[in-house]
């Protein structure tokens, strides 16, 4: 049977239900700008019907409704997109940490201006063939010792530039290391909380936001994959080897490359080699160790090119003052190569035989160099190897650079889509409000209602003939 | 599809700053004049910017040569042309001694004092020198190509006294000196002294000592002789001649490669101005139309700004 109090208790229960869905409605306008926040929304349902048949009693049809409750707070998230959206956004962090060292390697270079080393290359011939055509002209002779040692510190500096910056990506490789061991610990600590808090039938939404922000850290400085387990807690994983798994984490830790001194390596606590699939960290090494090595390379057969090729024709000619045999570079390499100190201007060779002050056919051969084919196994002059170097160089820095746009292009609508379902849309948001304060208003009239009854069955039933 | 607030935001940001990028790079074009500040933005015309910049450094280098080895050849012409006008007054001061009406003595002050002086003359001319390289003595450049001297032994004049007389020698070498017009180009830039002029100086001192001794046989040699190192000499200037042709040809064919590669390095990495700023002012107008709408998006309306 039908009691005053049961009313009562629907319309308290529905009052409490509606001011608890505002609540979350002002938890979402809270967060509207938080990362990694999914909406959350009261999933409102009938609370459990009375069980008296009210046949039973004779009093009406059916099966009386036991109000308003909450049945769970949801929150809006697909993990499909969760996983895609971090497989692209770790592509395009690496192509983006690629592109972002390229392009502090690129303008150091400068190789497209006056500044470049083929000027200065080509300054050096020019240098050779003047002299070859005043070949006793001292101050002409000074002017190319001067432009010899310019290419020699050209050379010098990029080889210094390339060095330092490949070594400064050891910092950028060890504060990587220190932000993936602190994201996996965070993870692996919010693990334990959500699947405790599973295990007792509530919903951590907050918790499970906080890990998927991390995640989505997590896998663009890595490419890492994760997985959620039935207990709700997250495996997560780098290029097939186990990061966390329940509230365990497996350590990076740097250690400098057995193979290059120069550098350090990632490693395992169990001493495997990370090799990380995407993200970042790929990126960085990528060019540290493929790049900006290929580019040393290539600098230091340039500089061998020139030292073995000049030296080979100058040791056979004689200076003004008969000195032959002399080097005309000293060093091996790009970091060493330099204009031989023993080499005064008089002595520089420019002639086939001694006492020949105007013979000059040594400047000439020499300043024909340019054109000789000697890299490359024969197919490359000096200055078309160092040009397809630069040109290969612009070629993978604009191969980055497009594949981040691109790969941002994608992430972008990617993260659109997420965002799409679990963002919070304010208009919404007050919607919903107006709907749960309307709501919240009718519960209390009702409240109301039934306080006229009980005045009525309290204070003026009984009290005829008074 | 459902928008959001953020999204709106982070459109309009992205949309910004995608822009401003934009409007920078045509910025930096339109400032610097060139299409690429750096290889990766254009590969390819980066590499086509830097090998034309370096074949005209040869070109530079080589018409510099050019222009070097140019002097020189027009110098030894002169020298050679002057010269030619000493042989041509030594001829007429042998014929004038070979007439008959003259007398011994004449000969040897008058006419053999003015055979000296030509000698003189013609040793200078020598030893002529551009840029203070003597032009005449093969690789030795630094050196006169001819000395006059005194000779070790002397002789007798008409009247039985005895005179040392002047000797020429030759201090040069043999060297041929080559310059390079031309990867595979090279001419050859010197006249030799001891081939052109050697024999031409040694006639002017067998002259004047046939002057001073009064030897008319030998005076009639000495004309011979003479004509023949002028013919030596005549043919050492045509071979000249033609060799500054072949470098003024050159030179031109230089001249207008450096022009064309100018134009073909501007072509390859200068921009169009006007179609520059034309982008550049395109640019802004997308730029506040972009700036317009972001501010909408931004400030957008709300509910929130009508429920009561």
């Amino acid at each position: 049977m039908p009691t005053i109090s049961s009313g009562i208790s629907i319309a308290l229960q529905a009052v409490l239900t509606h001011s608890q869905a505002l609540e979350i409605i002002e938890h979402n306008i809270a967060n509207a700008s938080t990362p990694g926040y999914r909406r959350q929304s009261a999933l409102l349902t009938t609370a459990v019907p009375s069980q008296i048949m009210a046949s039973e009693h004779g009093i009406g049809a059916g099966q009386r409704g036991g109000g308003v409750t909450i049945e769970k707070i949801q929150r809006f998230n697909l993990e499909f997109f969760d996983g895609r959206y971090r497989s692209v956004s770790a592509e395009m962090s690496n192509w983006e940490a690629q592109s972002g060292i390229l392009s502090q390697l690129e303008p150091t270079l400068a190789e497209t201006t006056e500044d470049g080393l083929l000027p200065k290359l080509d300054q050096f011939w020019a240098g050779w063939q003047k002299l070859s055509t005043d070949p006793t002209n001292t101050s002409l002779r000074s002017v190319l010792l001067d432009d010899a040692g310019s290419l020699a510190t050209a050379l010098n500096r990029r080889a210094t530039q390339i060095t330092q910056l490949r070594a400064e990506q050891n910092n950028v490789v060890a504060s990587q290391v220190n932000d993936i061991n602190s994201l996996a610990d965070q993870i692996a600590q919010l693990n334990g909380e959500i699947s405790r808090v599973l295990s007792v039938g509530e919903q951590p939404n907050d918790l499970m936001d906080k890990r998927d922000l991390a995640l989505d850290q997590l896998s663009e400085l890595t490419g890492s994959v994760s997985f959620i387990q039935k207990n709700g807690e997250a495996v997560v994983s780098v290029g097939g080897h186990v990061l966390v798994v329940g509230h365990e984490t497996f350590k990076l830790h740097t250690q400098t490359s057995p193979t290059d001194s120069s550098v350090v390596d990632v490693y395992w606590s169990d001493n495997q080699k990370l090799v990380p699939p995407s993200g970042k960290l790929k990126g960085v090494l990528e060019i540290r160790d493929k790049v900006m090595v290929d580019q040393l390379t290539g600098l230091n057969a340039l500089a061998g090119g020139i030292i073995n090729q000049v030296n080979a024709i100058h040791r056979t000619g004689f200076g003004l003052n008969n000195a032959t045999n002399m080097d005309f570079f000293a060093g091996s390499n790009a970091s060493d190569i330099a204009v031989n100190p023993l080499l005064d201007a008089a002595s520089i060779a420019t002639s086939s035989g001694a006492s020949q002050a105007g013979n000059s056919d040594i400047a000439s051969q020499i300043a024909g160099l340019k054109m000789v084919k000697g890299m490359k196994a024969g197919t490359a002059t000096l200055n078309e190897f160092y040009n397809s170097q630069i040109t290969n160089l612009g070629v993978i820095a604009q191969r980055a650079a497009n594949n981040s746009y691109q790969h941002g292009l994608v992430a972008k609508a990617l993260g659109d889509q997420r965002e799409s379902v679990s963002g919070v849309s304010l208009d919404e948001e007050a919607a919903d409000m107006a709907k749960a304060q309307k709501a919240y208003q009718a519960a209390a009239r009702v409240l109301t209602a039934y306080d006229e009854l009980l005045d009525l069955v309290i204070n003026r039933m009984g009290l005829v003939g008074r | 599809m459902r928008i959001t607030n953020r999204m709106m935001v982070e459109n309009a940001i992205h949309n910004m700053s995608n822009n401003l990028e934009k409007m920078s790079k045509l910025q930096n074009k339109i400032s610097t004049g060139k299409q690429i500040q750096n290889a990766s933005e254009d590969p390819a015309r980066a590499s086509v910017s830097l090998s034309l910049r370096s074949r005209l450094s040869t070109l530079e280098s080589y018409a510099d040569t050019a222009d070097i080895t140019r002097d020189w050849m027009v110098a030894s012409d002169n020298a050679l042309d002057q010269m030619q006008d000493v042989a041509v007054r030594a001829q007429n001061l042998i014929l004038r001694g070979l007439n008959d009406s003259l007398s011994a003595s004449e000969r040897a002050t008058t006419l053999a004092t003015e055979m000296q002086d030509l000698l003189n003359q013609a040793v200078e001319v020598g030893n002529t020198s551009v840029n203070n390289q003597f032009i005449f003595a093969g690789y030795q450049v630094n050196n006169k190509a001819f000395e006059l001297v005194d000779s070790t032994t002397t002789l007798t004049d008409y009247k039985g006294t005895a005179f040392t007389p002047k000797t020429v020698n030759y201090l040069g070498d043999q060297g041929m000196l080559q310059r390079s017009l031309g990867p595979d180009q090279s001419v050859t830039l010197n006249v030799r002294g001891d081939q052109a002029l050697n024999g031409f100086l040694q006639d002017l001192v067998s002259a004047s000592n046939a002057l001073m001794q009064n030897d008319m046989a030998s005076l009639q040699t000495v004309l011979g002789n003479l004509k023949s190192s002028m013919d030596v000499m005549d043919q050492y200037r045509t071979s000249n001649g033609a060799r500054l042709r072949q470098v003024e040809s050159a030179s031109n064919f230089l001249g207008a490669m450096r022009t064309e590669t100018k134009g073909l390095l501007s072509k390859n990495e200068d921009i169009n101005m006007a179609e520059g700023i034309a982008l550049l002012a395109n640019q802004e107008t997308t730029y506040s139309a972009v700036l317009e709408v972001s501010q909408r998006a931004i400030s957008a309306l709300s509910l929130f700004d009508y429920l009561k």
